[in-house]
């Protein structure tokens, strides 16, 4: 019985999960540098994205566009680094939760998924950890 | 330790069932929804055998009901939470698959959800489904 709920629940694989918690950090720290990174170091594609989110009726676009860009780069190197992830994961998810409201939702769940995802990796990240393979793990061993 | 756990917000892990609970749902409710078109309309399932052999997919007559019912099992799957490891590893290869033979000809941006799926479901694999999961329950009662 002990051997058939095991292989149901396949809970030997259960000491990989910190591993796979630095994989979820790499792929979302990654893809967010690598989305942000162009709009923080050039000044015009800043006023593009700017642009955009005065078309999506945002507030003070000229403020929220650097705030939000700047915002997903820092997010991105802690998520990498595994500093300050329990933050790194609410600024992720909440501005993801913004950009479903003010645009995704007009392309559909298809549209949204993406966005829906990093949310529900930001959340996951806050609420579980970082995992062993991060400095948060490093510093709260320390102390 | 304040400013450690100012740092790493410790208080946050209360929410881990909840923030596994709705990564679930959110990916088990995207990948019922992608593939329902193909399992309610035979139509919709020739189409995407042509889709397959286009993208080189050996037997793809074979492959696209695989593929679509494979996904629909781990989305119900994770939904509910039963035999969510199992679910988890199905879905990470499926969409490992995704990647090598379409997603990676989208770059980046076009395969990241994928890669979503690919990581979700191998973190499901790993960690379990959380304390708000059929598995969950079948290992209290079986304990």
């Amino acid at each position: 019985m002990t051997s058939l709920r095991r292989l149901l629940t396949l809970t030997p694989l259960h000491p990989g999960s910190d591993v796979i918690l630095l994989l979820v950090r790499l792929l979302v720290g990654g893809f967010l540098l690598f989305s942000a990174a162009p709009y923080g170091l050039e000044g015009a594609k800043l006023a593009e994205f700017a642009a955009f989110m005065g078309k999506y009726g945002f507030a003070a676009p000229h403020l929220m566009a650097p705030l939000s860009v700047w915002a997903m780069l820092l997010a991105s190197l802690a998520l990498i680094a595994g500093f300050g992830t329990g933050w790194a994961g609410l600024v992720v998810a909440f501005n993801f939760v913004v950009a479903i409201a003010m645009v995704d939702r007009l392309q559909g769940i298809t549209g949204s998924f993406p966005s829906a995802c990093l949310i529900a990796m930001g959340l996951l990240l806050a609420a579980v950890g970082p995992g062993r393979y991060a400095l948060d793990a490093r510093i709260a061993k320390n102390s | 330790m304040r400013l450690v756990e100012t740092l790493t917000l410790p208080v946050l892990s209360r929410g881990s069932d909840a923030a596994m609970l709705l990564m679930r749902l959110v990916v088990g409710g995207f990948l019922i929804f992608g593939v329902w078109d193909n399992i309610a309309s035979a139509e919709r399932m020739t189409e995407f055998e042509g889709f397959l052999s286009k993208f080189g997919f050996p037997s793809p007559e074979f492959m696209a009901p695989l593929s679509v019912w494979a996904q629909f099992a781990c989305g119900v799957a994770f939904i509910t939470g039963f035999a969510t490891r199992w679910a988890g590893l199905i879905c990470a290869f499926n969409f490992v698959v995704a990647i090598a033979m379409v997603d990676h000809h989208q770059g980046i941006r076009g395969a990241f959800p994928s890669a979503c799926l690919v990581v979700i479901g191998l973190y499901l694999a790993t960690y379990g489904p959380g304390r708000l999961a059929f598995d969950a329950w079948l290992a209290r009662r079986s304990a």
